[in-house]
């Protein structure tokens, strides 16, 4: 049997220092951590995925740098050659942190929601958190670290898009990536704020040939609806990869990522009473996963020739959303009702 | 005589500003631009030979190294055969 390589695990924190409205993790705002995996036994789990081939491992939220052993755990990975990737409010980032990780080499995303600490703030509710991912920006860039700066576009900040591409690149972010709010966890609750498919498609096309040297402008939008020129150039297809991936939540629930936070049926066990490898071998959930993404894919993604690229875009929100891992992606499915779906890119 | 065309699994979209080829086998996408796509309208659907593309592409773009061109389309028909996206065939067949 061919087995399935591990690439990345993804581990989450589930607290956070702020209460975004748009969060689709719903993590508990400054929780007390009582429950929470341990160091050591973060360590033996990164060591158990180590042995299934596991290269990199991306700290996520919640708020990853409220560990209360990040800095151990990155100088954990560092030792162990691990690659790691954080995502990140910024909020924390000192000059301690700030040096640790610019010996790591890490990929660091910041979520900055405006170029301003109103519009930031908007879905944040935390003014001050602008000032503090700001200033987290410039101390990575001041150690050598040029992130990515994530910016969820929704109602509100539409029109401040031009301001945070500029922002962020003279903050000396290397990219941005401008996300759509998915109707999953805390976002359901704010339909009026949220953009419509129609919408974010347009927005997208107004910006698709937008380019500088050395900084990225890519939008978190299925590859059927990138031009020719992005996909000849290879930039914007930034795809789950949800094959590799196995999530962990802070509490050691083991999931297909971080959905397990608010899907509790797609908690596959916990590493406290399980054994990683059995899991991402034996799990059926997963093998299902394995089985059936891209060739098992329905709905519009069955027709769709970027199938085995984007894989479903992602499956986690499609069960959210369906209650089926397998139904085809949301976006493009309500993006065909209206008729914007790409016609040349469907079988 | 015989000529290159599009594998018969392979699907072939033009678009406004160039075109795509899936291939069925691998699920994979291939981008073309508008010159690549010309290349390989006027190679692998319409048969032409090189100097026929050359010169259709002299009529569409400014060209100032024909040698460059030239070398262009050749390596595009390697590339396409190294992706196994083209098959040999028949003239005769083409042409019914």
């Amino acid at each position: 049997m061919n087995r399935q390589g591990l690439e990345t695990l993804y581990y989450y924190n589930k607290t956070c220092n702020l209460r975004c409205r748009h969060c689709w993790i719903e993590p508990d705002l400054n929780a007390s951590g009582a429950g929470e995996l341990t160091l050591p036994e973060v360590k033996d789990l990164i060591s158990q995925c180590g042995e299934l081939g596991m290269g990199s491992v991306k700290l996520l939220g919640g708020e990853p740098l409220l560990f209360p052993y990040f800095r151990e755990l990155i100088s954990f990975l560092i030792d162990a050659r691990i690659k790691i990737l954080i995502e990140t409010n910024g909020t924390l980032i000192d000059d301690a942190i700030a040096r640790q990780l610019g010996s790591a080499n890490p990929f660091v995303s910041i979520s900055l929601d405006g170029s301003n600490r109103k519009i930031h703030s908007i879905l944040r509710g935390n003014p001050e958190s602008f000032d503090k991912a700001v200033r987290g920006i410039q101390k990575l860039v001041e150690n050598g670290i040029r992130p990515q700066v994530i910016f969820c576009l929704h109602a509100a900040n539409r029109n401040d898009l031009d301001n945070i591409i500029r922002y962020a690149r003279d903050l000396g972010a290397a990219s941005i990536k401008i996300n759509f709010i998915t109707a999953v966890g805390r976002a359901r609750d704010i339909p009026s704020e949220r953009l419509s498919v129609a919408d974010f498609i347009g927005i997208y096309k107004l910006h698709e040939k937008e380019s500088y040297q050395d900084f990225k402008v890519q939008f978190d939008i299925p590859p059927a609806f990138h031009g020719i020129d992005c996909l000849v150039k290879g930039d914007n297809q930034g795809t789950c990869g949800i094959k590799g991936i196995l999530g962990v939540l802070s509490n050691g629930d083991i999931s297909i990522c971080g959905i397990g936070n608010i899907r509790k049926d797609l908690v596959l066990g916990n590493v406290r009473t399980h054994r990683i490898e059995p899991i991402w071998n034996g799990n059926e959930t997963l093998r299902t996963i394995r089985t059936n993404v891209p060739e098992g894919l329905g709905g519009i993604c069955r027709r769709c020739i970027f199938k085995a690229s984007c894989m479903g875009r992602c499956i986690a929100n499609t069960y959210y959303e369906t209650g089926s891992l397998f139904a085809g992606d949301r976006f493009c499915t309500e993006a065909h009702e209206l008729g914007l779906f790409p016609q040349s890119r469907l079988l | 005589m015989s000529c290159y065309a599009l594998r018969k699994d392979v699907v072939y979209r033009k678009e406004a500003d160039g075109a795509l080829i899936y291939d069925h086998s691998t699920g994979r996408v291939i981008p073309l631009n508008g010159t690549a796509a010309f290349m390989c309208d006027s190679l692998l659907i319409e048969h032409h030979g090189v100097e026929e593309v050359l010169n259709g592409i002299k009529k569409r773009w400014r060209v100032s190294d024909e040698e460059l061109v030239r070398s262009d389309i050749e390596k595009f028909l390697i590339g396409m055969k190294n992706l196994n996206l083209i098959e040999e065939v028949q003239t005769e067949e083409v042409q019914s």
